[in-house]
C-alpha cells in the first residue's frame, strides 16, 4: 500500500488526512539521522502509521508533534524549567548594570587633564603670590633686632598668619568648585 | 494587518537593546581608560596624592623658617638685607609648588578602568 501526500487513508479505527512519509523523509523534516528516527521509534516516541511493504510509513504532523514535545522535554530537564532567552535577558541586564556602574565609578573618579592644569596653575599663582609678599610684610619688624627669640616669636606668628591665609584661599577655592559645580 | 510580534521575538529585541547598551557603556570606559593612559585624564586619588605632597612638603619648608631663619636675621640694620635672606627662604619653600606637569599625576593602576578579559570574549 502507497500512500501519498494528502490523500485519505483508511485505518482499522479512523479516518484522517494525513502526511505519510518514509523514514528518509521523515528523518529529512525532522533534521536528524535515519538512525536517530530508529532509536526514537524503538524508544516508542514516534510511531509508524503504516507500512509499504516492509518500509515504514510515519505521519509527519504526529510525529513532528512527539518529537517537538520530547526536544522541549528535554530541554525543560536540561535547564531545570528555566526558559534560556528569558535567562540570557536577565544575565544582559545584570551585565548592562556592572557595567554602567563601573562608568559612573569611572567618571566619577577621573579628572580631566586641561581642567586639572587650569585649577592648579591658577591656585598656584595665587599661593605664589601670597607667600612672596610675606618678606616685604615682615622685615620692617625685624629691622635691627638682636634677640633671636624674638625674632622667632615673630616670625612665627607671620608665618601662622600667612599659612592661615593660604588655607583660607585653598578654601575658597573649593567653595567656588562647589558652587560652580551648582 | 500587522502580523503581531510573539514573545520570543520581543525578547529577542529587548536582548539586543540590552547589548547595544552594553557596548556603548564599555565603549565609554575603554575611552576614559584610554584617557588614562596617554594622561589626558587622571584618577582623582592620584592628583590629591600628589598635590597632597607637594603642599605638605611646601608648608614644611615654611614652617621650619620661624626655626632656622633667625639666627640668620638679626643685627641686620636694612629691610632690604632681612628680605632678601627670607625671600631665598621663601623661594625654597615655593618652588615645592611645582608647575602642573602631566607625569606626575600617572596612576599606577588603571586596574577597573580597562575591560576586563571575560567581558572582551563575551562580545567575542
Amino acid at each position: 500500500m502507497s500512500l501519498s501526500i494528502g490523500l485519505f487513508t483508511v485505518t482499522k479505527y479512523t479516518f484522517y488526512m494525513s502526511k505519510l512519509v518514509t523514514r528518509t523523509e521523515l528523518s529529512k523534516a525532522l533534521g536528524i539521522s535515519r538512525k536517530q528516527v530508529d532509536i526514537h521509534r524503538q524508544h516508542g516516541r514516534i510511531q509508524e502509521a503504516s507500512k509499504n511493504g516492509r518500509n515504514p510509513l510515519f505521519d509527519l504532523d504526529v510525529c513532528e508533534k512527539a518529537y517537538r514535545e520530547y526536544k522541549e522535554n528535554v530541554t525543560q530537564k536540561r535547564t531545570g524549567g528555566v526558559n534560556k532567552l528569558t535567562a540570557q535577558l536577565r544575565k544582559a541586564k545584570a551585565d548592562l548594570e556592572e557595567s554602567e556602574l563601573k562608568l559612573a565609578r569611572l567618571r566619577e573618579e577621573i579628572v580631566p587633564a586641561d581642567e586639572l592644569e587650569q585649577t592648579w596653575e591658577a591656585n598656584r599663582r595665587a599661593c605664589l603670590e601670597r607667600i612672596r609678599k610675606f618678606p616685604a610684610e615682615i622685615a620692617p619688624a625685624l629691622v635691627s633686632g638682636d634677640d633671636i627669640a624674638i625674632a622667632a616669636d615673630t616670625l612665627e606668628q607671620a608665618m601662622r598668619q600667612l599659612l592661615t591665609d593660604l588655607a583660607k584661599m585653598d578654601n575658597e577655592e573649593d567653595c567656588n568648585d562647589a558652587e560652580e559645580g551648582e | 494587518m500587522p502580523k503581531k510580534a510573539s514573545n520570543t521575538e520581543t525578547a529577542k529585541a529587548a536582548l539586543e537593546a540590552i547589548q547595544a547598551k552594553i557596548y556603548h557603556s564599555r565603549a565609554a570606559r575603554k575611552e576614559l581608560a584610554n584617557q588614562l593612559i596617554d594622561l589626558r585624564a587622571f584618577r582623582r586619588e592620584d592628583v590629591e596624592r600628589v598635590l597632597g605632597q607637594w603642599i605638605g612638603t611646601a608648608k614644611a619648608r615654611l614652617w621650619a623658617i620661624p626655626n632656622s631663619l633667625p639666627r640668620l636675621l638679626v643685627g641686620h640694620t636694612t629691610s632690604d638685607a632681612i628680605q632678601a635672606v627670607l625671600s631665598e627662604a621663601i623661594e625654597e619653600a615655593a618652588a615645592e609648588l611645582r608647575p602642573f606637569e602631566a607625569t606626575a599625576f600617572k596612576s599606577g593602576s588603571i586596574d577597573y578602568a580597562t575591560i576586563e578579559p571575560d567581558e572582551s570574549q563575551e562580545e567575542g
